[in-house]
């Protein structure tokens, strides 16, 4: 584990350190939730708060690689509490309120593609980002989704089956 | 295969919103959990004071880049900086640039070995000499730098941490180079905990703001619930003299000071809901903060000269709007954002232009890696500057006006694909 919590060895996270994990991951989070969350409000809402959980709940961090897997799986995490807090309050999500709006023709198709992704579900659709957004290997989506590497091949198989499925048209040879 | 699927995905992230700049409140936030947490489990933390800088700490690793001829665009050099670790080391800028008659002053930290403590060069553009001020090893310390010629004084604070107490104690900093050595020179009178955040000097008058914690008993506990900013003066060596200040919504920190030709003071604040500008007036302060979409930086250069931005993000419709008081009223301009810009700095310059850097994308292809925009304002039209690296130059911390009213940034430029580079320094 590259994040200690209450690691008295590993030097504390200081506020410049803070700061510069930020800037560093921020732009990227951003995305990784939007691919998420198909909302540019949702996706700031939760990335603010991956970032508070994870500045605020882990005392050190010993390897900066691991501290994007964990902030993703944070992210991750918010993005289900999210969607179980909004079946909680109706029965069902609209479509809708999962992918904002937008009333730019250019991007008409990006919406179509947050729909798509939007109907799958969620651990399917963080392996497909994972993989085939952030470039993560196969081990490395493992440790963000908490699950074996065969796990993860099997989530990108049968989500990219449906994103072709769902996006036949979007793309010459599809 | 795989190439539609993460072509179709990358094209899909291209409505991501932008990054913004970490707020205040957030950093409050980060304090208040983390000591709540700390209360509870022990854990280890740093509290340290309110900073502001604006850059990624990456891997220290000079590269050579030529000097080139500033045409229309800006020249970047990468200077070498001496370190005084031997392990890898790390530089964060934390901005402040000063160029005047002494050359230029740039502050920030570097970090080697998981550890950090405060950097600060002078250089002429080619050569670069520390001028650290002295620092308790192993612990980060915050500073800002104002000051001319050699007349340069910084400002800070300085966290220590207690292992057997799992305390932190922080004290603020404040010392003035002689031209040899740094001089300690005693803070104004503030609480204990307090940080100074930013100074101006102009002439033998210096002016000191910064914060300090309020907290609150629970328990066994202290919970930090607000930073009350504070802001003080002295000339020649005087005795310190303390200012109310004004009445902001919510918490607030000073990031600005501009000592105006006739004393008065102009003062940039950061608040939650984004940037402030507040100006002397009489006994009492009058907000000079332009309506609409808050702010998200300024520069002062007078009550009569003032700039700020703040960024649209629109689907389609990304901009920058460029704003300038002419002690009158606020005049905006529209600048097209490049990807999607978001304003890190601005600097306003004489005869009324202004530059101003935004983070952005090399292109719109989501793949297209982080670089930064240039822009200048030549008080009619806006144009993007070009910037001369062979790389990507981006994160830069800070814009400023050199002595011969040519600009001068710092910021951090990478050569290749990989995330590691160098600080890098922009002259026109």
């Amino acid at each position: 584990m590259g994040i200690t919590e209450a690691d008295e060895e590993a030097v504390p996270f200081a506020a410049d350190r803070v700061e510069a994990l930020y800037l560093a991951h921020s732009a990227s989070a951003l995305r990784f939730a939007y691919l998420l969350t198909g909302s540019r409000e949702d996706a700031e809402d939760v990335v603010q708060e991956a970032f508070l959980r994870v500045f605020s709940r882990f005392g050190s961090l010993r390897h900066e690689d691991a501290f994007g897997s964990y902030l993703r799986r944070t992210v991750m995490n918010l993005v289900q509490s999210a969607r179980r807090r909004r079946r909680a309050a109706r029965s069902r999500p609209r479509e809708s309120e999962l992918v904002a709006p937008d009333p730019s023709p250019d991007v008409a198709a990006r919406n179509v593609v947050l729909t798509a992704l939007a109907r799958l579900p969620l651990r399917q659709r963080t392996a497909i980002v994972l993989r085939y957004y952030e470039d993560m290997t196969e081990p490395q989506a493992a440790d963000v989704l908490r699950c074996s590497v065969a796990a993860v091949k099997s989530l990108v198989a049968r989500a990219a089956d449906s994103l072709r499925k769902d996006l036949g048209g979007i793309r010459d040879g599809h | 295969m795989d190439t539609d699927i993460r072509a179709i995905l990358a094209e899909a992230a291209l409505g991501a919103p932008a990054p913004a700049p970490m707020t205040d409140g957030m950093r409050s936030a980060v304090r208040r959990r983390r000591r709540r947490i700390a209360s509870f489990a022990g854990a280890l933390i740093v509290v340290a004071g309110a900073g502001s800088f604006a850059a990624v700490d990456r891997l220290w690793r000079p590269v050579d880049v030529a000097n080139r001829d500033c045409g229309g665009s800006w020249v970047v050099t990468t200077p070498t900086i001496p370190t005084t670790s031997t392990a890898p080391v790390g530089v964060t800028l934390r901005g402040g640039v000063i160029a005047g008659e002494s050359g230029y002053w740039i502050v920030g930290d570097e970090y080697g070995a998981g550890k950090g403590i405060a950097v600060v060069v002078q250089g002429d553009g080619s050569d670069w000499t520390r001028r650290d001020i002295p620092h308790v090893a192993g612990n980060p310390d915050g500073v800002s730098i104002a000051g001319s010629g050699d007349n340069i004084w910084v400002g800070g604070y300085r966290s220590s941490y207690d292992q057997s107490s799992t305390k932190t104690t922080v004290e603020p900093v404040l010392m003035q180079w002689d031209g040899a050595t740094w001089q300690t020179v005693a803070p104004p009178p503030v609480p204990p905990d307090a940080t100074i955040g930013t100074l101006a000097v102009r002439g033998t008058r210096i002016v000191v703001a910064g914060t300090s914690t309020v907290a609150r008993r629970e328990g066994s506990s202290w919970i930090q619930v607000s930073e009350t900013p504070f802001l003080a003066d002295r000339i020649a060596g005087g005795p310190w003299r303390s200012f109310s200040l004004p009445d902001l919504r919510g918490d607030y920190s000073i990031r600005q000071i501009v000592i105006g030709p006739s004393g008065r003071l102009i003062l940039q604040t950061r608040g939650r809901g984004g940037a402030g500008i507040v100006v002397q007036e009489g006994a009492g302060w009058r907000i000079l903060t332009p309506p609409g979409k808050p702010i998200a930086h300024a520069d002062i250069v007078s009550a009569r000269d003032i700039w700020a931005s703040r960024t649209f993000v629109v689907p389609a419709d990304d901009h920058v709007e460029l704003l300038h008081f002419d002690g009158r009223i606020w005049r905006t301009y529209r600048v097209p954002a490049k990807g999607t810009g978001v304003v890190n700095a601005i600097a306003g310059g004489p005869g009324g232009d202004a530059w101003i850097v935004a983070s952005g994308s090399a292109g719109r292809g989501l793949r297209a890696p982080p670089e930064d925009a240039l822009w200048h304002f030549d008080g009619k039209h806006v144009r993007e500057e070009r910037i001369e690296f062979p790389g990507h130059v981006r994160s830069i911390a800070s814009i400023e006006i050199d002595a011969t009213g040519r600009g001068i940034a710092v910021g951090f430029g990478t050569t290749g694909p990989t995330t590691t580079g160098n600080l890098v320094l922009l002259r026109c």
